[in-house]
């Protein structure tokens, strides 16, 4: 009985566990992406006149851009005709409140562990840290929490369709500001046909009273998601951000190509954390989400500072390079990642730190662990303009191999064009200690157990810089992404 | 990639000038129609070629540099003062003097040795049949073969410890025109050679150097290069392609130093297990010179050693850039690289850029990498100030302690110390600081 009960335990670690299918009905556009496809999502949407011409010109722009295929990552050509533009969960009208929207979505996010009901988090232990939830399913976004306490203290954190609708100045002033429709391709692909996302606006001042969170979760075959997250800090404004992600396991690829735009005004600070667990696909690189994301924060003001963290996990192909503009003076930028691959999963992942002001700083911390027949590349850039006087990087990336079938790389680029900067980069690639893992197996401590302990010391720097909520479920996460990797 | 409607004038010229280019020795004739063919094909890099990214090769060359038919004569006083006056001359080596690509035999001093083979290859009736002249898979590449007048094929007989180095001195002058020379070193079962290479003349013309060298079983290779090509002035391809067999080492040091541009292409790849490589370089730019070198260090087999370093200090508006690749191939179990690029900017305009790439495809590897870019440093200065050493020469030591490094490895002691004070010696020449 015993030993029933560990194979089926075995078994079902080994599986994807959030690669569940949430049976909704849904509304979608047709398949292929047209100009008319774009006047039917901004339709769908209600969107201004303005609104729609900026995608229609974004998407003329990606007509003539070509895919890019300087990544080290290797797929079939993508059928952007055989794709689906849009898919909402039908719904009769807007939901007023919680108790309106389909409780079989709601049932998603609870298996997904997602308190979006305010109440499971109101009545949890006393003065636990309250997360304001933005949940998206496909394209559409389903549920805001905490919006009311939020507006007290002046915090706009909604849809950004929403958004756009009641905040359209906000919406015209900042929306391309960091990642121009032109950017790139993935960028003007997103420009043209994003459904949804979250917006958040931090007035002048305020510190936002809770973290706040974005859910995103794929479910509709054959859809792509395209999410644009616009998150502005007033002057002297703070924010920390969640972003988590997963999708159901199936056996053709979904492409997911976000755009995410940070603006730090003077004296303000961004924190944003993501954990993406994409669906990575199966051993043989059957499957998976294809996660194609711009990501970029534009420290605008003086002193201003930008964290990224990230977690990556999944995704059949990762290429992600969350950047900083340090465009005011003292300005900080920061980079904080793990990017676990195992199986066929492709990562090409990494950071630009742009150091235009004076006296701008950025430290990167990066830590790459491969297994199984992975591909895991940090990419970065640490470019010290001419006027930066004062600026300092420091940038350290460390890769561990387990296995001798995957593969580890590392692509750094440093321009200094002053005198008055100071850069330094190192990074190591090895592979799992022998003697740690010997000494953890001579405790009793089983092979996986072990593998997974000596990964979460390996990666502990920047596991502590996440928000407590996400660092349990990251070093479990580590574990079950290592399944399978030894033995 | 969509490449420039127009050509570079230098490309045109080269593509033009195939048809009525005649040079010795006949029997290369093939092998060079080949590669200008491949050149054809592929046309030069541009500036979103990866690899040539940070070579400006748009602004050096958009001029036409035709290949130089008959070698243009030197005045002999000219020719001395660049003969005698490098930093090469404290090798005790036999000499080899090529002058606008061709050698010339009457200023080379050429000592015999038992079991070592020199040739220059213009000279050659026959293909010997223990020389590898093929190009490789790049178009500088290409046209040096395309084009090559001459150069310097070495043979050092399987147990020879050869005592008498090789110094090699590539000379051009002139404007308007390109030379191009191809050398080949083959050292055989365990044996042993030094070759030094100097890169001297000047003026606004292109110089395409390429030097192939095989290391066999147990061998060594000590190779040392010095670009001394007068400032502002010349454009140098320099190319080294490795091949490194088993428990054998090859030591490899350079200083940049002269001429407008170097672009230095290095390749190093290990053909057996157990070997060893060291590949330093330092670069000491001033004014608007550019140097930029492409490294690829390929451990295709198991158990073997690399260490890379570079120092490169930059004065006024001179750019250094290095792009380094230590690549891991799969099933190279013990593969031990090291890389480090090291910036020192000096001037206001100065820039300094670097890509140091580790791309490993195993997993019992001990690889790493650093980079560093910087000013000197305050603290250091002021402690050499304030035991009365002046602004001007604390400066100097600090940049030759900081190329010091690149230049510990060198077995002759007198090569050694000469490259060591020119490097003392070298900021002295800057303007008033």
């Amino acid at each position: 009985m015993a030993d029933q009960d560990t194979i089926r335990q075995v078994e079902e670690l080994k599986k994807y566990k959030y690669g569940f299918e949430t049976e909704i009905e849904t509304e979608k556009a047709p398949k292929g992406l047209n100009e008319d496809i774009i006047r039917f999502i901004s339709a769908k949407k209600g969107e201004p006149e303005w609104m729609l011409e900026w995608r229609l010109e974004a998407y003329r722009q990606w007509l003539k851009m070509e895919e890019p295929r300087w990544a080290k990552v290797r797929y079939e050509p993508i059928d952007y005709q055989d794709l689906y533009y849009y898919a909402a969960p039908k719904q009769q009208k807007k939901p007023k409140s919680l108790d309106e929207v389909d409780p079989r979505l709601l049932e998603t996010y609870e298996k997904l562990g997602i308190p979006l009901k305010e109440q499971m988090v109101l009545a949890g232990v006393e003065g636990a840290p309250k997360v304001a939830v933005d949940a998206v399913f496909d394209s559409v976004s389903v549920a805001t929490t905490f919006r009311e306490e939020l507006e007290k203290a002046g915090v706009i954190f909604c849809p950004i369709s929403e958004a756009i609708q009641k905040y359209p100045d906000l919406v015209r002033k900042y929306l391309g500001s960091v990642v121009p429709p032109g950017d790139n391709f993935f960028a003007a692909l997103n420009s043209a046909v994003f459904t949804d996302g979250s917006f958040v606006y931090v007035p002048k001042g305020v510190r936002c009273p809770m973290e706040l969170s974005t859910y995103f979760r794929i479910n509709e075959k054959k859809t792509g998601q395209f999410e644009r997250t616009l998150i502005i800090v007033d002057e002297g404004g703070y924010v920390s951000y969640l972003e988590g992600c997963t999708a159901p396991a199936r056996s053709e690829h979904q492409l997911h190509a976000a755009v995410v735009e940070l603006i730090a005004e003077k004296d303000a600070e961004i924190k944003y954390s993501t954990v993406q667990n994409w669906y990575p696909g199966d051993e043989e690189g059957r499957g998976g989400v294809y996660n194609f994301v711009t990501k970029r924060a534009d420290c605008r003001g003086d002193n201003s500072k930008v964290s990224w963290t990230q977690v990556e996990t999944g995704s059949a192909i990762t290429w992600k390079y969350p950047s900083c503009l340090l465009r005011g003076d003292n300005s900080v930028g920061e980079f904080y990642s793990i990017a676990i691959s195992n199986n066929a999963q492709q990562v090409d992942s990494g950071t630009k730190m742009v150091h235009l002001g004076k006296n701008t700083k950025s430290r990167i911390i990066s830590k790459g662990i491969s297994a199984g027949k992975s591909q895991n590349t940090y990419r970065g850039l640490v470019s010290i303009h001419r006027k930066a006087h004062g600026a300092r990087n420091f940038t350290q990336c460390d890769s561990l191999l387990i296995g001798g079938e995957c593969g580890a790389h590392t692509v750094p680029y440093i321009q200094a064009k002053t005198p008055h900067a100071k850069v330094e980069h190192e990074a190591t690639t090895s592979k799992i200690a022998e003697d740690q893992l010997f000494y953890l197996r001579a405790r009793g401590i089983p092979e996986e157990e072990a593998v997974a302990l000596i990964v979460n010391g390996f990666v502990r720097e920047v596991i502590q810089k996440l928000p407590m909520e996400f660092m349990a479920e990251t070093q479990r996460l580590i574990g079950i992404s290592l399944e399978g990797s030894v033995g | 990639m969509t490449r420039p409607i127009r050509k570079l004038p230098a490309e045109e010229a080269w593509r033009e000038a195939f048809a009525a280019f005649h040079a010795a020795p006949e029997w290369l004739r093939a092998a060079r129609e080949e590669a200008f063919a491949r050149f054809e094909k592929t046309g030069l890099p541009t500036p979103r070629t990866e690899n040539w990214r940070w070579s400006e090769i748009h602004r050096h060359l958009n001029a036409p540099y035709p290949p130089l038919a008959q070698p243009e004569t030197v005045d002999e006083a000219v020719l001395k003062q660049l003969m005698e006056g490098h930093l090469l001359t404290a090798a005790d080596a036999s000499v080899l003097v090529f002058v606008n690509g061709r050698v010339s035999l009457e200023h080379s001093r050429l000592m015999e040795e038992d079991g070592v083979e020199i040739v220059p290859l213009a000279d050659v009736p026959l293909p010997p049949e223990w020389a590898d002249l093929s190009p490789a898979n790049d178009a500088i590449d290409l046209l040096n073969l395309a084009y090559a007048t001459d150069g310097a094929l070495v043979r050092v007989r399987a147990g020879v410890e050869a005592s008498i180095p090789l110094l090699v001195l590539n000379i051009s002058t002139g404007d308007g025109h390109s030379v191009a020379l191809r050398h080949f070193v083959r050292v055989e079962e365990g044996a042993s050679f030094t070759f030094y290479e100097a890169q001297l003349g000047g003026g606004d013309h292109v110089a395409n150097v390429s030097t192939r060298a095989i290391v066999h079983e147990n061998a060594a290779l000590t190779r040392v290069q010095v670009n001394q090509k007068k400032d502002e002035g010349t454009i140098h391809f320099g190319r080294l392609g490795a091949e490194v067999h088993a428990h054998s080492r090859l030591h490899d040091t350079a200083l940049l130093t002269g001429g407008r541009y170097h672009r230095q292409n290095t390749y190093v790849d290990f053909a057996g297990e157990h070997a060893e490589i060291v590949t330093n370089s330092a670069y000491l730019l001033r004014s608007r010179q550019h140097a930029d070198t492409r490294l690829r260090v390929n451990h295709a087999k198991a158990h073997c050693t690399s260490r890379e370093i570079f120092k490169c200090v930059m004065d006024d508006h001179a750019r250094g850039a290095f792009q380094g690749l230590i690549h891991v191939a799969p099933g190279a179990s013990g593969t031990d690289g090291r890389m480090g690029a090291h910036g020192l900017l000096l001037g206001e305009a100065a820039e300094f850029d670097s890509k140091p790439e580790l791309e490993i495809f195993h997993d019992d590897v001990a690889c790493a990498h650093g980079s560093t870019v910087g000013a000197l440093d305050e603290e250091q200065l002021f402690y050499l100030r304030a035991r009365g050493v002046t602004a001007r020469r604390a400066r100097a030591m600090l940049v030759a302690a900081y190329v010091g490094e690149v230049f510990d490895d060198i077995a002759d002691e007198r090569v050694r110390q000469a490259l060591t004070d020119y490097a003392e010696r070298w900021l002295a020449g800057e303007g008033a600081a």
